[in-house]
């Protein structure tokens, strides 16, 4: 026990460090530092400015701030806030707290209604009440975090029922101490639910599964055969063993929950670590956010303790110092030698940096930006005949036969069909281009089709009250539909040049003044008169296409590092499974925002689009990467596979012939479950004014632009949310897709 | 919420001071709980060290100045000094200092005021002298060093009596008044120790406030009772403070004054039109729905008049190259953009009354000059006014050999004129404006592209690389003209169009110069408006900024708080200490 637990210690030494280094460095990538804002406003001048740079070390090169901080952190001394002017770990001790609160209420929410939801589900295995449960499984599994937070800011305001933020009232102050927990009760209530509630889904669907798999095993038969109630053979024998998985996830919960609580924290005003962090990492207050990755890690590692801990505990089989395969205990000689030695490179890495050259910002822009074009185009290749040469087989041989006997699966592709063809479609489905503006006709509602003359009409309205944004219909001015009809020009797939759109409105009866201001708004209009059903279509195509070309990414990596290190086994898989490690150790978001604003300044806002997908694959790829060296780890023994090595056939080939063709249903899950992960993650970026910029679309971003607008959520404006459903149905329908083609190709459920 | 707190203060009885000065506002009565939302949190207490506007907020409550400007009459009044004369030359000033206490009870002296400003000019012992001058650089880098350091050199101050100080300048400087009141007054008897030791930077952090509040003290209003970082500050009477009501209550009426942080400025204003705080500011496009809760909230909300900030497009006229000798603009681009004809026919295609219908629910007026309408001592209401006529802009660059060639604009070289905006990211009016101004510009044949950048990525490219062609920008403004010199001055780092400029590239920027030094040297008001008058009649004839617009803006407070009065400009609580409400001796 011991032992274990020292090891633990031992192995978060290296990880820390090369951690600390690699957002240091992330974070001197990005241009500017702390002092930008005050750069920026006209009663700073110039030689303060230079004074406090070389007062918070800013004029040194970034190693000497990295190694100046390095050796204070030996101390325990990590430094001071730049903008606060007091120790970072004080500052961060200010808000843990309550952030650490709300992990724990989350969690225990998750649990305490997950468990009796998952067994009654697996109990009632295809009652009314499973079908109910899956589909409430689905639903929060697809609504995006964020989203849910502001439908729950706005239920609470708009009734009263509950607190809109905070965690305690102004007068918890003066009362007794049972009264104030009472009352931070009362506060958590929104929050634990909003940040509970996705993990109840998963939670409940793994446990159903797992319970329905031990009812049918020999020790439950046996049970049941000498004679014992139903009850207690569930809640003894078959409970205790399906609830494992969920303890090896606790660890994960903890860390992610920190990374989901940024946003929650932000939209619903919670005093925790995650408002703190988001704001040192747009000011730059470096040290802040140092401290704040390096203690998500530990977080994280200490929540993967506690799971190894509680699972010992749960499941006497299990010896702490033997589960190898899990996080980052029970190393082999070899593997703390490796520690050892990284950490020893990291140490020579921070002695000698010193005296090595600063880098130049805009050549590593341009490194970036032409390695960044070259791999994906190389990984778009690659993927693309791996596809054509055995997705397609694989599909039509093992998935199609299967699939064409579910409607689920069926009508679930169907609707994802249409959403990509109005997506590729979009320009021809769109009235307009995405960016006509038209000021004179903001928040517009829906404009009503109406039929007159055996046409199809749309009626025009003028602006009642600009302040309300009411409009009024104008009597007899509804002008009529023209099918196919030439509009503003565009280019079809970005090629084909054409004009032909699906419809537009006949404005040739009126004056050119008139005639410019005419609209038609399926949708109604945003905060510049932009058509949001036009916009929406645009959107699709990225929110769309990023879920897919950063699959593919993810996937050609991490089957190329996945199947390499299973079946090489050895150093490369030494090597390769610490990296992924290394990654997944990294609270999420983030290492998702220092990426975004050290990588963001070098490229324009139309490049946000590869931006955003490299961000997503770099860190996406480890977890596929894990699976798949799961997998080939298995296929590697069979005797095929000996055999063809007996033949001498050399490895890639032995991997592409063999490996991966065995692979390819594994992956189309997979793949699948993730897409999911980058629309919400492109979403949640987008949403924290991180992601796709203007002038473009995407879903996340017009989510962002309605919720700013208050009058939005105030004056019933919902329309303008059509993106957060947009993007909750195309996460539902990849749920579904993903969990149909599962049970074809996976029953036993190994792709989680 | 908000309304009945289950708790009083308890109110210490100290006597009134010599010094106490009558509040000639309504008498009222004690009590009540007056709940305010800010976006900021307060950073530090400490003067010394670099905050933000939220900061500045909160120690304006608990510390004072030595002079402040009254906002309904615009003139400058005592603060911490009751009364002052100025030498005949112009450049010694004595103040008296009122005799009252410390929150703590001490009294304040002369001694504080010169600790505060040997504070601010103190060297750093354990740095390496400056080779050339032999000066040690400042120990605390912070505004007031430049702020006070007037005609090169730093104000000298001695104290003449336990109540009376006396500053000389270098040269006549006419804000001097107005800049002085700028640095709270410390207290030395608390923060002598650890200016001596070195550590007076790390004293009074958000880290006191939580766990030490009590030692925080100053001569404002109010002191810390609670904190609370990112949920709320709450503050308490001073027991010391020295102001009294006409019948001899000391202020504030006020038990508690609760500055809640909400960061989104939409939930702000569902605080406040929910009823949960008890004054807020309204944006315009929440006006409407805002107002149908007057009613049942029982709150009223103020017209304020014009916004005091402003805003505006601007092209870059740096002339200078690039390390590897190509120039940051292309010839044919810095040729129109340098032409004041090109910028006069941008005003008059720019369709500024669009977007305040568009944009502003018609509720913001056009901007004419740099100074803002919202700053009326320094207005010049006479400026050339540009209106929205495209045929006019395009008969402007007709006569500068442009050509519009079906409908695309070309310069008198046969370039076809394309311009890219660079626009930080993250603001919903910025983009709106922008939009306007490229379907605008399109109507006269100019391709106007909008490149959306990072806020860090704006500044480097328009204040070091100069690799961008027109950029927007917005600053908050008010107060003395002096506080925009980094933006007027040929000089200055926010002289955007053309930086720190070693001499004027103009003639007429060197003007502006010119009556920007006038303007300071000058102790005459009046005379200072028309100086300042006149460099705004230069900024609009020149056109180097293309003004947007500049919204009114709206605050609302509840009704049953007595004595408010709204000034045109800045807080609504500025009276803070007089207001009260019936409503608290009720329950």
């Amino acid at each position: 026990m011991t032992t274990f637990l020292l090891r633990r210690l031992l192995t978060l030494i290296p990880l820390l460090l090369g951690i600390s280094l690699l957002v240091f460095l992330l974070m001197h990538l990005a241009p500017g530092d702390f002092l930008d804002q005050m750069r920026a406003s006209p009663d700073a001048d110039a030689e303060t400015i230079a004074l406090l740079e070389s007062q918070f070390g800013l004029d040194r090169p970034w190693y000497m701030q990295y190694w100046l901080w390095l050796t204070q952190a030996l101390t325990l001394n990590f430094g001071e806030s730049l903008a606060y002017k007091i120790p970072v770990f004080d500052l961060i001790s200010q808000r843990v707290a309550a952030t650490m609160l709300l992990s724990f209420t989350s969690i225990a929410f998750a649990w305490c209604i997950a468990i009796p939801l998952g067994v009654l589900a697996a109990i009632y295995k295809d009652s009314i009440f499973d079908r109910i449960a899956a589909f409430f499984a689905y639903f929060a599994l697809s609504i995006p975090e964020f989203f849910l937070a502001i439908l729950a800011v706005y239920f609470a305001a708009s009734t009263g029922l509950l607190p809109t933020g905070g965690l305690t009232s102004i007068d918890s102050e003066f009362m007794s101490v049972g009264a104030r927990l009472l009352d931070m009760a009362y506060h958590l209530i929104l929050p634990t639910i909003v940040l509970g509630i996705g993990s109840v889904a998963g939670m409940m669907r793994i446990l159903r599964a797992n319970f329905i798999d031990y009812m049918q095993a020999e020790f439950a038969t046996t049970a049941r055969a000498k004679g014992l109630s139903e009850r207690i053979v569930m809640f003894r024998h078959v409970l205790r063993n399906a609830i494992n998985p969920l303890i090896t996830s606790l660890g994960f919960a903890f860390s992610s929950l920190l990374s989901g609580a940024l946003l929650v924290e932000n939209i619903m005003n919670y005093p925790g670590l995650g408002r703190l962090l988001f704001e040192a990492i747009q000011t730059q207050d470096q040290f802040v956010v140092l401290a704040g990755v390096v203690i998500g890690c530990v977080m994280l590692l200490l929540g993967n303790t506690l799971a190894d801990l509680l699972l010992a505990w749960s499941d006497p089989r299990i010896k702490l110092e033997s589960n190898s395969s899990r996080g980052f205990g029970g190393l082999s000689r070899r593997a703390k030698a490796g520690i050892f030695v990284t950490g020893g490179l990291l140490l020579l890495f921070a002695m000698v940096s010193p005296h090595l050259p600063s880098p130049d910002p805009d050549r590593v822009a341009a490194t970036v930006k032409a390695t960044a074009k070259w791999v994906g185009g190389g990984l778009f290749l690659v993927l693309f005949t791996l596809v054509l040469r055995f997705g397609v087989p694989a599909f039509r041989q093992k998935i199609w036969p299967q699939l064409k006997k579910r409607p689920l699966g069926l009508t679930v592709l169907a609707v994802l069909a249409l959403l990509y063809g109005s997506a590729l479609f979009a320009p021809f489905l769109a009235p307009y281009d995405a960016n006509t503006a038209n000021l004179s006709k903001t928040f517009h509602p829906p404009t009503p089709i109406v039929w007159q003359e055996g046409r199809a009409h749309v009626r025009q309205y003028a602006i009642a009250d600009p302040l309300r944004l009411e409009y009024e219909a104008i009597p007899d001015s509804a002008l009529p539909l023209r099918f196919f009809a030439k509009g503003p020009a565009y280019h079809l797939f970005g090629l084909i040049p054409m004009e032909r759109r699906l419809f537009q409105l006949d404005t040739s009866g009126l004056e050119p003044e008139q005639a410019r201001d005419a609209r038609v708004y399926l949708l109604g209009s945003d905060p510049t008169g932009r058509c949001v059903f036009t916009r929406l279509l645009h959107g699709a195509q990225i929110s769309l296409s990023i879920g897919l070309v950063g699959i593919t990414i993810t996937m050609v990596i991490g089957f190329l590092v996945g199947g390499l290190s299973g079946y090489y086994g050895g150093t490369f898989d030494f090597l390769a499974m610490r990296a992924v490690e290394f990654l997944m150790a990294i609270p999420g978001l983030y290492l998702l925002l220092t990426l975004r604003s050290a990588l963001a300044p070098y490229f324009d806002p139309a490049e946000m689009y590869i931006v955003i997908i490299v961000i997503l694959s770099l860190i996406g790829w480890a977890g596929t990467a894990r699976i798949i060296r799961g997998m080939s780890l298995s296929i590697r023994n069979r005797a095929y596979v000996l055999a063809a090595e007996s033949m001498g056939q050399p490895s890639l080939k032995i991997l592409a012939k063999h490996l991966l063709p065995n692979l390819t249903s594994y992956l189309l899950v997979a793949a699948t479950l993730s897409i999911p992960g980058y629309i919400l993650g492109e979403a949640a970026l987008s949403f924290l004014g991180l992601g796709i910029q203007e002038p473009s679309a995407s879903w996340g971003l017009m989510l962002k632009q309605a919720q700013e607008d208050m009058r939005v959520l105030v004056m019933n404006f919902w329309w303008l949310l059509t993106p957060g459903m947009a993007i909750f149905v195309t996460v539902m329908a990849f749920n579904l897709l993903g969990d149909v083609l599962r049970d074809i190709v996976d029953p036993k459920m190994k792709t989680r | 919420m908000g309304c009945s707190p289950p708790y009083e203060l308890e109110r210490e009885n100290h006597a009134k001071p010599a010094g106490a000065e009558i509040s000639d506002s309504e008498p009222g009565e004690f009590g009540g709980l007056f709940i305010l939302a800010s976006a900021m949190e307060p950073k530090t207490f400490n003067f010394l060290v670099p905050g933000d506007a939220g900061t500045a907020q909160i120690t304006s409550l608990i510390f004072n100045g030595l002079t402040k400007r009254d906002p309904m009459t615009n003139q400058i009044v005592g603060d911490l000094a009751h009364s002052w004369e100025i030498s005949d030359d112009g450049m010694s000033y004595t103040f008296q200092l009122r005799e009252i206490n410390w929150s703590d009870g001490e009294p304040f002296t002369a001694d504080d005021v010169i600790f505060t400003f040997e504070a601010i000019f103190a060297r750093d012992p354990n740095a390496e002298p400056h080779p050339e001058t032999g000066e040690r650089p400042f120990r605390y880098p912070s505004r007031y060093i430049s702020q006070y350091t007037i005609g090169g050199e730093p104000i000298r101050f001695e104290k003449i009596d336990s109540h009376t100080v006396r500053f000389h300048t270098a040269r006549v400087h006419a804000p001097f008044l107005n800049d002085i009141g700028f640095v709270p007054i410390m207290p030395r008897h608390r923060l002598q120790a650890a200016f001596d030791d070195g550590t007076l930077q790390n004293q009074w952090s958000t880290r006191t406030a939580i766990s030490e509040p009590a030692t925080i003290i100053g001569t404002g209003p109010f002191r810390i009772r609670n904190f609370r970082p990112a949920e709320r500050l709450i503050l308490e009477p001073n027991p010391h403070y020295w102001r009294f009501d006409r019948e001899g209550r000391r202020l504030p009426y006020l038990d508690f004054l609760v500055y809640r942080f909400i960061r989104d400025q939409n939930a702000q204003t569902v605080y406040f039109a929910t009823g949960q705080v008890d004054a807020a500011s309204v944006p315009v496009s929440d006006l409407a729905w805002v107002r149908d809760r007057a009613e049942r909230q029982d709150f009223t909300i103020h017209e304020r008049g014009p916004d005091t900030g402003i805003s505006f497009f601007w092209f870059n006229q740096h002339p200078g190259q690039r390390e590897d000798g190509r120039p940051f603009l292309a010839p044919h681009k810095l040729e129109w953009f340098t032409n004041r004809y090109f910028r006069r026919a941008i005003f008059h295609a720019f369709d500024r009354q669009g977007i305040i219908d568009g944009v502003f629910s018609g509720k913001a007026q056009k901007l004419h000059s740099v100074i803002s309408p919202g700053n009326p001592l320094w207005y010049n209401p006479n400026l050339p006014q540009y209106e929205y006529n495209p045929e006019k802009a395009l008969e402007i660059l007709r006569g500068q050999g442009f050509e519009l060639r079906g409908n695309r604009l070309f310069d008198r070289h046969g370039n076809p004129v394309e311009i890219e905006l660079l626009l930080f990211d993250g603001s919903q009016r910025a983009s709106a404006m922008a939009t306007t101004l490229m379907e605008n510009l399109r109507e006269i044949g100019i391709r106007l592209t909008l490149s959306m950048a990072d806020f860090a990525a704006v500044l480097r490219r328009t204040g070091n690389t100069f690799d961008y062609e027109m950029s927007f920008i917005g600053f908050t403004g008010g107060g003395d003209p002096s506080g925009g010199k980094a933006l007027y001055l040929s000089s200055g780092h926010l002289h955007l169009w053309h930086p720190a400029q070693e001499t004027p590239a103009t003639e007429w920027e060197a003007e502006i110069d010119r009556l920007i030094g006038a303007s300071d040297v000058e102790l005459d008001e009046a005379r200072r408006i028309e100086l300042i008058h006149e460099m705004q009649l230069i900024f609009a004839e020149e056109l180097p900024l293309i003004f947007t617009v500049v919204p009114i803006t709206y605050s609302g407070v509840r009704n049953h708080w007595r004595n408010i009065q709204v000034p045109p400009t800045g807080s609504i609580l500025w009276n803070i200490d007089e207001i009260w409400t019936p409503q608290a001796s009720q329950r």
